[in-house]
C-alpha cells in the first residue's frame, strides 16, 4: 500500500488533486475517498496505533476519522492546510477519545460532535508541510532539549493533561508547561527555518509565523 | 458549561491544541473564542504546529480488511442519508394535502354566501383529485423508501462482510472513466466477495430496467470472457443488488455490469455501464 511518505509531489499539484479529491468526496464519490484512504490510511493507522496501543481501537478510530472526512468534506478549506494535517489531527482527536475513555475519564464520543478545534484555526504547519517530510520534522523534533520532547510525547500521543505530566515526571507543573509551550516554539521555528531554505511560499510561512510573535 | 475568562483561556492555549482538555472545558473554550474572534493569537500559534507531531508517527499499514470496512461504512453512511430523505419527502408530503385543504378552507370561508357554496364545491372537487393522486404519489414514495430500506439492509450485510478477512472489495463507478463520479452522476456501488460464501453486489444511480430488461453482473479474470454471476432488475429508484454473488477464488477480479434484454445472457450483448476491480490483498 502506498502511504503519504512515499510519494512527496510538488506542493501546488499536490494541494490543487487533494482539494479536488475532496471536491469530489463532498458529492459522494467513492472512487475519491477510496483515493485518499490509499494516500493517507498508513499514516492514518500509524498515529492511531501509537496512541492507542491496541490495533482494535486503532481500527475503529481509523474508520471514524475517515468518515468524518467523509462526512465533512465539504468544509475542507485548502488555505488552512493540507488533508493530510486535517485527517491526522481528526485521527488524534479521536485517538484521545479512546485513550481518555479507557482511563474513564470520558463518555462515548459523539460521532455528530464538532470537529477537533484546530481545524477551525489558521494552519501554519500546512503551508510548510508540503515542503517537508517525515524526516524533517524528527530532525527538528530531535533538535529539542529531551525534557521538551518528553512533555510533548507525553501530551501528544498519550493524552496526558500537564498536572498528569508533572506527577509522572516529578517535575514542578510550572516547569511542565514550560517545557511544552517551550517546546512547541522551538519545533515550530525550526520548521519554519527549513520551510524558508525551500522556496518563496515557505517564506511566506515563516514571516506569517514571526509576525504572530 | 463554565465561563472562562482571558487568562484563563490564554493558559489553556497549549493544552487545548494538544488534546489534553476534557470535553466540557474544551468547549468552554471554544465558546469563549467564539466570542472573541482574533483575540487569542496564541491558539493560531500553537494550533499551526500542534499537528507536526503527528509526523512523528511511522506510517504503518492496516489490516489490508480495514479499507473494506471504511469504504462500505462512507457508502453505508450515505445510503442512510438517502433513506432519511425519502422518509422526510413521504412524510412532507402526507402532511401537505391537509395542511393545503385547511388553507383553502380559511380562506373559502371569508367569501360570499353565493359564491361559498360554488367554491366549496369547486374545492371539494379539487381536493378529491388532488388526495387521489396524492394517494398513488405517496404509495410509490412509500415504495421507494421501503426499497430503499431493503437496499440499505444490503449495504450492512455488505459492511460486515466487507470487514471480513480475506474479503474483496470492489468500488464499482460508471464505466468510462471514474473522475468526477459519484451518486449524481452515474451509477456506483460496491462488490464484496467474502473468502468463503456468497457475496455481494450493491448499486445506486442505475438507470430503471424496463419490461424483462435486467442488469447482468459479469466476472472478468484476467484476458479470459466474462463470466455471468447474477442478474437484478432496477425500479425508479436506481437501487439494485445481488444478495448472492459468486466469483471465481483468489486473483483479482474485474466485475462489470450490462443492461441485458431479458435474463440469461451467457455473454455481454451491451456496453458495461459500470465496473470496478475486486483486488485480492494480503490479509492482516
Amino acid at each position: 500500500m502506498t502511504s503519504a511518505n512515499d510519494r512527496v509531489p510538488p506542493a501546488e499539484s499536490a494541494a490543487e488533486s487533494e482539494s479536488e479529491l475532496l471536491r469530489r468526496i463532498a458529492s459522494a464519490d467513492l472512487v475519491a475517498f477510496e483515493a485518499i484512504y490509499d494516500l493517507y490510511g498508513s499514516a492514518a493507522y500509524g498515529v492511531a496505533l501509537r496512541i492507542t496501543a491496541d490495533e482494535g481501537l486503532a481500527q475503529d478510530v481509523v474508520q471514524d476519522a475517515f468518515i468524518s472526512v467523509w462526512r465533512h468534506a465539504a468544509q475542507f478549506d485548502a488555505v488552512r492546510g493540507s488533508v493530510k494535517t486535517w485527517l491526522l489531527a481528526i485521527v488524534h482527536h479521536r485517538a484521545l477519545d479512546e485513550v481518555h475513555r479507557r482511563r474513564g475519564l470520558e463518555g462515548l464520543p459523539d460521532p455528530e460532535e464538532d470537529l477537533p478545534a484546530p481545524l477551525t484555526l489558521p494552519d501554519v504547519w500546512g503551508q510548510v508541510a508540503e515542503r517537508l517530510d517525515q524526516e524533517t520534522v524528527r530532525e527538528a523534533f530531535a533538535g529539542l532539549p529531551e525534557s521538551q520532547r518528553e512533555a510533548l510525547r507525553l501530551a501528544y500521543y498519550e493524552g496526558l493533561t500537564q498536572e498528569e505530566i508533572a506527577s509522572r515526571t516529578g517535575a514542578p507543573l510550572g516547569t511542565v508547561k514550560g517545557r511544552v509551550r517551550l517546546g512547541l516554539l522551538g519545533l515550530r521555528r525550526r520548521l519554519a527555518d527549513y520551510g524558508d531554505g525551500s522556496g518563496a511560499e515557505a517564506h511566506g510561512a515563516k514571516s506569517w509565523v514571526e509576525g504572530e510573535r | 458549561m463554565k465561563s472562562l475568562s482571558c487568562d484563563e483561556v490564554r493558559e489553556l492555549a497549549v493544552p487545548y491544541v494538544l488534546g489534553g482538555l476534557d470535553r466540557s472545558t474544551s468547549a468552554a473554550v471554544r465558546e469563549h473564542l467564539a466570542g472573541h474572534p482574533g483575540g487569542h493569537p496564541e491558539f493560531a500559534e500553537f494550533g499551526g504546529i500542534a499537528p507536526a507531531l503527528a509526523y512523528l508517527s511511522d506510517p504503518i499499514s492496516p489490516p489490508a480488511a480495514l479499507k473494506g470496512r471504511v469504504l462500505a461504512a462512507a457508502a453505508a453512511t450515505e445510503q442512510e442519508a438517502l433513506t432519511r430523505d425519502g422518509v422526510a419527502t413521504v412524510a412532507s408530503t402526507v402532511r401537505e394535502p391537509r395542511d393545503r385543504i385547511e388553507r383553502q378552507w380559511r380562506w373559502q370561508e371569508a367569501l360570499t354566501p353565493r359564491r361559498v357554496a360554488v367554491a366549496r364545491w369547486a374545492f371539494a372537487a379539487a381536493a378529491i383529485v388532488s388526495i387521489v393522486a396524492l394517494v398513488f404519489a405517496n404509495a410509490a414514495l412509500q415504495r421507494d423508501v421501503s426499497s430503499s430500506r431493503q437496499f440499505n439492509d444490503q449495504m450492512n450485510r455488505a459492511v460486515a462482510l466487507a470487514g471480513a478477512p480475506g474479503s474483496r472489495l470492489a468500488v464499482i463507478g460508471p464505466a468510462g472513466g471514474s473522475a468526477g463520479s459519484g451518486t449524481s452522476s452515474g451509477p456506483t456501488g460496491l462488490a464484496v466477495i467474502p473468502r468463503d460464501g456468497p457475496g455481494i453486489l450493491v448499486m445506486q444511480g442505475l438507470a430503471a430496467t424496463d419490461g424483462s430488461q435486467v442488469y447482468e453482473a459479469w466476472a472478468i479474470v484476467g484476458s479470459q470472457a466474462p463470466v455471468p454471476i447474477g442478474s437484478f432488475g432496477v425500479g425508479g429508484d436506481g437501487f439494485g443488488w445481488l444478495a448472492e454473488l459468486t466469483g471465481p477464488a483468489g486473483g483479482d477480479i474485474v466485475v462489470a455490469l450490462t443492461r441485458e434484454p431479458g435474463p440469461g445472457a451467457t455473454k455481454p450483448t451491451l456496453p458495461i455501464v459500470a465496473s470496478g476491480t475486486a483486488a485480492s490483498r494480503p490479509s492482516g
